[in-house]
């Protein structure tokens, strides 16, 4: 890599840096495991980065991050999510809805890193089916099915929380 | 459709994507491990192909190896083939005790056969036992140089046709 591409990708890492760290926050749930998880797809992407700096080098970062998420899960590493807080149940306080913050807060570290990485492609990327399903490399049903797993996840672990929003 | 629920959902990833803490400089850390990697990568290369290497090579010379003794050196004096010169409608003559061999009292080029020819490609050196018929042996014109009765010395005259031939 010659000086060119080398301040070419200095500049793309600090600029796309607290975007990328935000989705990596998201997928991992931990400050650590955000940042080991953004250098290793980081890490992958600097071999290529001669071929990719003339197309989309974030999509490829961000296509390296959600994978390698995924893929901790699957080769059974080692959980790199910390410790959540107690199952108990939400009661409700008058601070406006943040105890139902917290409660779901928790309730997606929770999750499946792969239920987990279905939910913030759709949810927080605002990423149709189609597109997830390609970031991803599986199919539209799988998906499709992800996401309702880590929906109904979610209402198990969150039982009160439309009735706390109904009382509102 | 966008259900409560899944609004809830937005937000709290919202809220959870700003809480994401500021970091430094992550390219260094990240080229250190690309440089680590690309270590490993050739290690465990340069680990594997001398394992290959060491499992193979066993394998390689066993199974140049056989059994089987290995074949003699040429001898000097060429050891003719029975099956080659041994014609089987010939009969020993009643005035001979012995058919002399062939090829060595009279032949001066080793390997072939007494007028002159080359051998048969067909031929083989151990005659089959069931393509000659035992009333057919002449045991009496072996050809090996160990029989006393063959003798392979230059005093032996040439062989004499039979007059049936």
């Amino acid at each position: 890599m010659d000086e060119d591409d080398r301040a070419r990708l200095a500049e793309f890492v600090a600029g796309r840096t607290p975007a990328l760290m935000r989705v990596a926050y998201l997928l991992t749930g931990d400050r650590h495991a955000a940042e080991d998880l953004f250098q290793s797809a980081l890490a992958k992407t600097i071999p290529k980065w001669r071929t990719l700096r003339h197309t989309d080098p974030e999509g490829y970062l961000r296509t390296v991050m959600y994978r390698e998420q995924v893929s901790w899960w699957r080769r059974l590493r080692r959980r790199r999510e910390t410790a959540l807080t107690g199952d108990g149940p939400i009661q409700p306080d008058p601070s406006g809805g943040t105890d139902v913050r917290l409660a779901m807060r928790a309730a997606l570290r929770r999750l499946p890193p792969a239920q987990r990485t279905v939910l913030v492609l759709r949810y927080y990327e605002d990423l149709p089916e189609a597109r997830v399903a390609e970031v991803l490399g599986c199919t539209i049903g799988t998906v499709r099915s992800r996401t309702h797993r880590a929906v109904t996840r979610l209402r198990q672990l969150l039982p009160d929380v439309e009735l706390l929003e109904v009382r509102r | 459709m966008t259900t409560p629920f899944e609004n809830l959902i937005r937000a709290t990833l919202s809220d959870l994507a700003e809480e994401a803490p500021p970091v430094q400089d992550q390219l260094t850390p990240a080229e250190r491990r690309v440089r680590n990697r690309r270590r490993t990568t050739m290690a465990l290369s340069a680990a594997g192909t001398i394992a290959a290497v060491l499992v193979a090579t066993p394998f390689a010379i066993a199974s140049t190896r056989t059994d089987a003794p290995r074949p003699a050196a040429p001898s000097a004096r060429p050891t003719p083939s029975p099956s080659v010169s041994f014609d089987p409608s010939a009969r020993p003559s009643p005035r001979e005790s012995f058919r002399p061999p062939v090829p060595i009292a009279s032949s001066t080029v080793p390997g072939r056969l007494p007028d002159g020819r080359l051998p048969m490609p067909a031929a083989s050196p151990s005659p089959a036992p069931e393509q000659v018929s035992p009333g057919l042996r002449m045991p009496a014109a072996s050809p090996r140089p160990s029989s006393p009765r063959v003798s392979p010395s230059p005093s032996v005259p040439p062989p004499q046709p039979s007059p049936e031939r």
